[in-house]
C-alpha cells in the first residue's frame, strides 16, 4: 500500500514545492523593494477624484439625517442653504470662518436695527438641479416642512428665537423675512448647515404619502432633482461607493472636478495603502502614526488644521467616587498630558485648557492649572478619603484608537496614585446609548464639536442640557449664567460671564481636559485647493482640483 | 536486592526512553507538536520568571522600537516589550482554547450521547435544536453572544464554546447511530453483554476518534475566533497580553512598516494552533483501534 | 426517500422559527439602542420617543416578535435602521459580492484540499504527508485578518503584483452589466476584459486567504476517510483482485471517503460565512459580511435578523441535502432511520 503511486500525489508534491519556492521568493523579493514604484496606479485622470472613506452614507433626509460624517458631508456638497461661511485667508491658508457669514442661495441679507428681523434677498432666476425655480416659495416651503417635521433642525431654529412657521414670511418672489422674538447670536451658526437645505416643493410633494406628508422616506435615500448645491449624487451603490458630478444649474463657483468617487474602505490600513499607492487621491481617518510617516512621502500631502473638537475624560458627578470634586481634581493632576499629546496625538493637536475650545470666541486658557503632579494628586485623593486609591473602570468606544491609547497611558499613571483602573471597550451603539443615558462613570469622549461657534451655545449643550450633559455636571450658578447669556448679543458682559464660567468649570473638573486634535486630511500631492471649515470639518469639493 | 531493583528500574527507564525515541523518529511532526505544547505550558507557568519585562510595563521614551538585543521582538505603541507580552500571552490563550473546547465538548457530547442513545422523539427534538444552533454562522453567533455578554475573558470563552456545541453533539450522535446498528454491538448484545459495558467497550472508543479530531481543530479555531473577536473589540479587555489583542493593537502598524508589533503575537497564535493540531492529528492515528 | 425529504422540509419550519426567535432575543439583549445611531445627539426626548414609537420599539417583546413574524410571512424583513432601505433589498444587493467570494474560496479549497488529503493518505508517513500536514495545519493556524494584511503588505505595497484593496473592481472602471451578479462571470458574458481582469485580480487575495483557512479541514477529513477506506476489507479485496492502484484509490477508496467530506463541506461553508466578516472588512468588499458587521456594532436589529435568517436558511437547506446524500449513499443509515 505504501508503494502506491498515483498522479495526484506527484502533482501535489510539485505544487507544494512550488508554493514553498514562491513563498521564499516573495520573502526575499520583499526586502528592499521600493515602496513608491512606478507601477503604482494613479487614478484615471485629473478631472476625477477618488476619496477613501471609512463608512457608507446612510439617511439622506437633510432635516432628519443620520449623524455620521460621510452622510453629512455628502449633504453639504449636494445641497445649499440661504447663507454660508465666509472663506477668509488665515496664516496663509484659506478657511471657512465659522463665525462669518455671506449669502449663498440668498444673494444678500439685511438685519433691522434691533436685530430681530432678518431679510434675505434671493438670486433672480436661480434653479434647482432639475431646473425648477429656486424662489421664495421654495424657501417658505422648506421652513414649513422643518417646523412641521419638528426634528432637531426645528428645535435649533426655535432655540435661536425663530418660533415656528409664522415667523418665516414671503415678501415677494425673491425676498423672505425671518422674525426673531429676541435678538441673539445663534441663528446663523445653525443656518449655514445642511439641516436648512432648501428643497424643491414639487419634488418633495410628488413623493409625499399620507402617512409621510414630508416625503421623509423618499428623501432618506434620494436627492435627485431637489438638490441645488455644487454637486449632484450621480449614483450610490450601497456598501460600496457613491459618485458626485457637478450640478449644471449651480449658481456659484463651478466645481473643477468632473467626478468625485467615494469608496467605502472600512479598514484604516487599507485606506493608507490605497493612498500611498495612488489608487485614491484622498483618505479620511488615517491613524496619526501613519500620518506622521506620510510626512516624509513627497507624493502625499497632509492638510493639518486646528479643530474645535473638545476631547476629554468625563467623570460622572452622580457616580461615586466621582461625585467628590477632590477625586476629580486628583485624577486631573494624575493624567500624563504631555505623554498623551506626544504619543497619542504625535503632536497633531493641543492641550485643551478650557471647556470652551480655542477658536471659539471668549476662550481662555488662563485658568487651566492642571499638570501631571502625582504628589498633589495623592494629597487630594487622601483629602477625599481615598488615601489608598480605589478601583474603577474607564469606558472607551470600540474602534476609537485614540481613546484606547489614551486609556492605556492613563491606566499606567493612575496606578501611581493607587487607582486600579480597568479599560472596558464598548461597541459603538452600546457606548452611545449609555453615554446618552448619562450612566457612564468614567469615559473617554472625542466626538463633540459645536458647529454653532458660540460659547454659550457650547456650554449649554455640554453642561446644562438634558441630552448632552454626559457627566451629570450640575452647579446652579453655572446653569443660571448659561441661561442668562444664551440669547444675547456679543459684548463685554457676555465675555465676562463666559470667563467666569470657564474658571468655575476648570476648577470643578467635570472633565479631565485632554486635548483639541488637529483635523487631518491626507491627499496626493497633485490635489489642490483644499479649504478647511472649522465649523464642521466637512470638505467642500467645489474648491478641489487636480493637476 | 536493592541493586537488582535499581538495575531493573534503569532498564525500564531505558526501555521507555528507547520506545519514545523510536516513536519520535517515526512521527517527527507529531513529536514537534508535542514539543510545542509542552513548551507553551512551560512558558505559561514560568512567564514571570522568564520574561525580561512586565506585561504592562510601558515606556513612552521607547515606543515602536525595532527588534534588538534588549527587546527581542521590539516594542509596541506604548514602549511595551512584545517578547515579554508574548510569553505572558500563553497563559491567556491556553486558557481560552482549553476553556472553550472543554465546555463545548462536555455539553455537546452529553447532548449527542443522550439523543443518540435514547433515540425517538427526544433525539428528534434535540437534533432540531442543534440544527438550529449550528445553522448560525459560527463567528457571527459568537459575535452576537460576545456582544450581548460584553467583552471579557469569561464571556469570550462562553461565546466561543457555545458555538461548538452542535458539532460535538452531531458527531457523538452520528457515531452512536452507526455503531448501534453495527455488527459488533449486535453481536455483543447477542452474547448477553450488559448495555453499559457495550457502551463502554464498543460505542465510546469508536466515537472518540472523530470527536478528538474535531476537538483539536476546535482548539485552533477557539484561539483564532478569540483573536478575531479581539480584533473587532469584543474580546479580552485591553491591554491584557492576550495574543489576539496584541495582534489587533499592532495590526495598523503592518502597512506603515512596524511589522513586529503584530507579527510575533500572530506567529505565537499560529505556532500554538499548529502545535495542538499536529498533536491531534497524530493522536488520531495512535488511538484509532482499527489501525493499531 | 421522497417522504423522508418532505418530512425534513416540514421540520425545517420550526427550526427556522426557532432561529428567528433566538436571533430576535439576541438582538434585543445586545446592549445599545439603535435610535441613538439614527438621530442627532441634540435631538429632544420627544423626538427620540417619537422615533422609538415609529419603529415599534416601545412595544413589549412578544408583540414586536409577532409583528416581525407576520411581516416575514409577507416577505417583509423590515427596514434597516442604518441604510434606511428594506432589509431584503440590502441583502439581495450585497448577496452576489459575498457569493462570488465564498464560491471561489470553496472551489479553491476543494481543488487544493482534496488532492492534498488523498496524497497524504496514499503516501502516509512520507514527505508529501508531512508537507500536506504542515500546509493544512498552517492554513487554520494563521489568523485571517493578520494573514490578510500581511499578504496585502507584501503583494500590493511591496511587490505591486496585486491591486489595492478597493473592493470588487477598480473604481475607475464601470461595473459589468448585471446578469449573474458575479463580476467575473458577467464581464465574461459582456466581453469586458478590463473588468474581468480587475475583478479577478481583486478576488485573488481574499479568496486565497479564505480558501487557505478552510482547506485544512477538507484535506484532513479526506485523509482520514481515505486511510480508513484504504485499510477496509473491500479495498483489500479490490486490490487482491488485481485492480490497478489508481482505480482502487480514486474510485473505491475516495468514494467512501466522500461521505464525511460532504458533511465537512457544509460545516466549512458555515465557517466561510463567518470568515467573510473579517475578510470583507479588510478588503473593503461590499458584501454581506461587512453588512452584518456594521449591523451588529450599530444595533441595527432588522438587518441582523434579516442576515441571520438568510444565512441560516441556506445552511439548513445545505444540511438537508447532506443528510439526503448520506441516505442515498450509506444504506446502514437508511435502515437506522427506517427503524427509528
Amino acid at each position: 500500500m505504501r508503494r502506491l503511486r498515483t498522479r495526484p500525489a506527484r502533482w501535489l508534491g510539485g505544487v507544494a514545492l512550488l508554493a514553498v519556492a514562491a513563498g521564499i521568493a516573495v520573502a526575499t523579493a520583499d526586502v528592499g523593494a521600493p515602496a513608491d514604484a512606478a507601477t503604482a496606479k494613479q487614478t484615471a485622470d485629473n478631472k476625477t477624484l477618488v476619496v477613501a472613506v471609512p463608512s457608507d452614507i446612510q439617511n439622506l433626509d437633510p432635516t432628519l439625517s443620520s449623524a455620521d460624517t460621510p452622510t453629512q458631508e455628502l449633504l453639504t456638497n449636494v445641497y445649499d442653504w440661504l447663507i454660508d461661511y465666509k472663506v477668509v485667508t488665515q496664516n496663509g491658508k484659506r478657511i471657512g470662518a465659522p463665525s462669518q457669514f455671506v449669502g449663498a442661495i440668498a444673494k444678500s441679507f439685511t438685519w433691522n436695527k434691533a436685530h430681530t428681523v432678518l431679510t434675505f434677498h434671493l438670486r433672480k432666476g436661480a434653479k434647482f438641479a432639475n431646473g425648477d425655480p429656486l424662489d421664495a416659495a421654495a424657501v417658505k416651503y422648506t421652513y414649513d416642512r422643518i417646523f412641521e417635521q419638528n426634528a432637531v433642525t426645528a428645535a435649533l431654529t426655535e432655540m435661536a428665537a425663530v418660533k415656528g412657521k409664522s415667523s418665516v414670511t414671503v415678501v415677494n418672489p425673491t425676498t423672505v423675512q425671518f422674525r426673531l422674538t429676541k435678538a441673539n447670536n445663534l441663528l446663523f451658526g445653525n443656518m449655514a448647515q445642511f439641516g436648512h437645505s432648501i428643497l424643491d416643493p414639487k419634488v418633495v410633494k410628488a413623493h409625499a404619502t399620507k402617512g409621510d406628508p414630508y416625503a421623509h422616506k423618499w428623501l432618506s435615500s434620494n436627492v435627485d432633482g431637489t438638490a441645488q448645491g455644487p454637486f449632484v449624487l450621480q449614483s450610490w451603490q450601497p456598501g460600496s461607493q457613491w459618485v458626485l458630478t457637478p450640478n449644471p444649474n449651480y449658481y456659484g463657483v463651478k466645481p473643477k472636478l468632473d467626478k468625485v468617487i467615494f469608496k467605502v474602505i472600512p479598514d484604516a490600513s487599507s485606506r493608507l495603502a490605497l493612498l500611498k499607492s495612488g489608487a485614491v487621491d484622498m483618505a479620511y481617518n488615517l491613524p496619526l502614526k501613519d500620518v506622521k510617516k506620510l510626512q516624509g512621502d513627497k507624493d502625499v500631502q497632509i492638510a493639518d488644521n486646528p479643530s474645535r473638537y473638545v476631547v476629554f475624560l468625563g467623570m460622572n458627578s452622580k457616580v461615586k467616587p466621582f461625585d467628590n470634586v477632590k477625586v476629580r481634581q486628583a485624577i486631573s493632576y494624575a493624567v500624563p498630558y504631555k505623554t498623551i499629546i506626544q504619543q497619542v496625538l504625535l503632536g497633531y493637536g493641543r492641550q485643551l485648557t478650557s471647556p470652551i475650545p480655542e477658536g471659539t470666541p471668549t476662550h481662555t486658557g488662563k485658568f487651566f492649572h492642571y499638570t501631571t503632579d502625582y504628589d498633589k494628586a495623592k494629597k487630594l485623593l487622601a483629602q477625599a478619603g481615598f488615601p489608598k486609591g480605589f478601583k474603577t473602570t474607564m469606558y472607551v468606544a470600540s474602534g476609537v484608537d485614540e481613546g484606547m491609547e489614551t486609556a492605556i497611558w492613563v491606566q499606567q499613571s493612575l496606578k501611581k496614585i493607587g487607582i486600579d483602573m480597568q479599560i472596558q471597550q464598548l461597541p459603538g451603539a452600546n457606548f452611545t446609548s449609555r453615554l446618552q443615558k448619562h450612566d457612564l462613570p468614567f469615559f473617554f469622549f472625542n466626538n463633540w464639536v459645536s458647529i454653532n461657534n458660540d460659547p454659550f451655545y457650547h456650554l449649554y449643550w455640554l453642561f446644562d442640557s438634558a441630552c448632552c450633559d454626559y457627566t451629570n455636571y450640575s452647579n446652579p450658578a453655572v446653569t443660571k449664567a448659561i441661561n442668562a447669556n444664551l440669547l444675547t448679543r456679543p459684548g463685554p458682559a457676555r465675555t465676562a460671564a463666559s470667563l467666569k464660567l470657564q474658571k468655575t468649570i476648570v476648577n470643578e473638573a467635570p472633565w479631565v481636559f485632554l486635548y483639541q486634535p488637529d483635523w487631518i486630511v491626507a491627499m496626493r500631492s497633485n490635489v489642490h485647493g483644499y479649504v478647511y471649515y472649522p465649523a464642521d470639518d466637512f470638505t467642500r469639493f467645489k474648491w478641489i482640483s487636480k493637476s | 536486592m536493592s541493586a537488582a531493583v535499581l538495575v531493573s528500574q534503569r532498564a525500564d527507564a531505558w526501555r521507555v526512553l528507547r520506545t519514545v525515541g523510536r516513536w519520535v523518529r517515526r512521527n517527527p511532526i507529531t513529536a514537534a507538536g508535542f514539543a510545542i505544547i509542552l513548551a507553551l505550558i512551560f512558558i505559561a507557568l514560568l512567564a514571570p520568571l522568564v520574561a525580561p519585562y512586565g506585561a504592562d510595563e510601558l515606556d513612552p521614551s521607547n515606543v515602536l522600537a525595532a527588534p534588538s538585543s534588549s527587546h527581542l521582538f521590539g516594542t509596541g505603541n506604548f514602549g511595551e516589550d512584545i517578547f515579554s507580552r508574548v510569553l505572558y500571552g500563553a497563559r491567556y490563550d491556553l486558557l481560552i482554547g482549553f476553556g472553550a473546547v472543554a465546555i463545548g465538548l462536555v455539553i455537546g457530547c452529553a447532548i449527542g450521547a443522550f439523543a443518540g442513545f435514547v433515540g425517538g422523539a427526544v433525539d428528534e427534538i434535540w437534533m432540531r435544536i442543534m440544527d438550529m444552533l449550528s445553522a448560525f454562522p459560527g463567528f457571527i453567533l459568537a459575535m452576537g453572544i460576545a456582544g450581548a455578554l460584553g467583552p471579557s475573558l469569561r464571556n469570550l470563552i462562553v461565546a466561543i464554546s457555545l458555538v461548538n456545541v452542535p458539532i460535538y453533539a452531531r458527531l457523538m450522535r452520528g457515531s452512536f447511530l452507526v455503531v448501534k446498528r453495527s455488527q459488533y454491538a449486535t453481536a455483543a448484545v447477542g452474547v448477553g453483554a450488559p448495555p453499559l459495558r457495550i457502551l463502554r467497550w464498543h460505542l465510546l472508543p469508536n466515537t472518540w476518534t472523530p470527536i478528538f479530531v474535531q476537538a483539536t481543530l476546535q482548539f485552533g479555531y477557539a484561539i483564532l475566533d478569540a483573536a478575531g473577536l479581539s480584533f473587532i473589540g469584543l474580546g479580552v479587555r485591553l491591554p491584557t497580553p492576550e495574543w489576539g489583542v496584541m495582534v489587533s493593537l499592532g495590526i495598523e502598524r503592518i502597512v506603515s512598516g512596524e511589522w513586529w508589533v503584530s507579527f510575533f503575537p500572530g506567529l505565537a497564535i499560529a505556532v500554538a494552533v499548529m502545535g495542538f493540531n499536529l498533536v491531534g492529528d497524530g493522536l488520531r492515528d495512535l488511538i484509532d483501534p482499527r489501525r493499531r | 426517500m421522497t417522504f423522508y425529504a418532505a418530512r425534513r422540509l416540514v421540520l425545517l419550519v420550526p427550526v427556522l422559527l426557532g432561529v428567528t426567535l433566538v436571533t430576535f432575543a439576541l438582538t434585543r439583549v445586545i446592549p445599545g439602542n439603535p435610535i441613538d445611531q439614527l438621530i442627532s445627539p441634540l435631538a429632544s426626548p420627544a423626538e427620540r420617543t417619537q422615533l422609538i414609537h415609529e419603529h415599534g420599539l416601545d412595544q413589549p417583546f412578544y408583540v414586536q416578535y409577532v409583528d416581525y413574524v407576520r411581516d416575514l410571512l409577507h416577505g417583509d424583513l423590515g427596514t434597516s435602521f442604518t441604510t434606511s432601505q428594506p432589509v431584503l433589498h440590502d441583502l439581495t444587493s450585497r448577496f452576489a459580492a459575498t457569493f462570488e467570494l465564498t464560491l471561489y474560496a470553496m472551489l479553491v479549497a476543494l481543488i487544493v484540499g482534496i488532492p492534498l488529503g488523498i496524497a497524504a493518505a496514499v503516501r502516509q508517513g512520507r514527505l508529501v504527508d508531512h508537507v500536506s500536514r504542515i500546509l493544512a495545519v498552517s492554513g487554520i493556524a494563521l489568523p485571517v485578518f493578520w494573514l490578510s494584511l500581511t499578504l496585502l503588505y507584501v503583494f500590493f505595497l511591496r511587490l505591486h503584483w496585486l491591486p489595492a484593496p478597493y473592493g470588487r473592481i477598480d473604481p475607475s472602471l464601470e461595473t459589468p452589466r448585471h446578469i449573474t451578479g458575479l463580476y467575473t462571470i458577467d464581464s465574461l458574458f459582456t466581453g469586458d476584459w478590463a473588468a474581468f481582469r480587475s475583478s479577478a485580480e481583486a478576488l485573488i487575495l481574499p479568496v486565497g486567504v479564505l480558501a487557505f483557512g478552510v482547506m485544512a479541514p477538507i484535506a484532513r477529513i479526506t485523509r482520514s476517510g481515505m486511510l480508513e477506506a484504504l485499510e477496509s476489507d473491500y479495498v483489500r479485496a479490490a486490490r487482491s483482485l488485481g485492480l490497478p492502484d489508481r482505480t482502487v484509490v480514486l474510485r473505491h477508496a475516495f468514494r467512501n471517503a466522500a461521505l464525511p467530506l460532504i458533511t465537512m463541506i457544509a460545516v466549512v461553508y458555515g465557517y466561510l460565512l463567518g470568515g467573510v466578516v473579517l475578510v470583507e472588512q479588510i478588503f473593503a468588499w461590499p458584501g454581506l459580511g461587512r453588512y452584518v458587521f456594521n449591523a451588529i456594532t450599530s444595533s441595527d436589529y432588522p438587518s441582523v435578523q434579516g442576515f441571520i435568517l438568510y444565512a441560516t436558511t441556506i445552511y439548513v437547506l445545505l444540511f438537508l441535502v447532506v443528510d439526503l446524500l448520506y441516505l442515498a449513499i450509506d444504506p446502514r443509515i437508511r435502515h437506522a432511520r427506517a427503524g427509528g
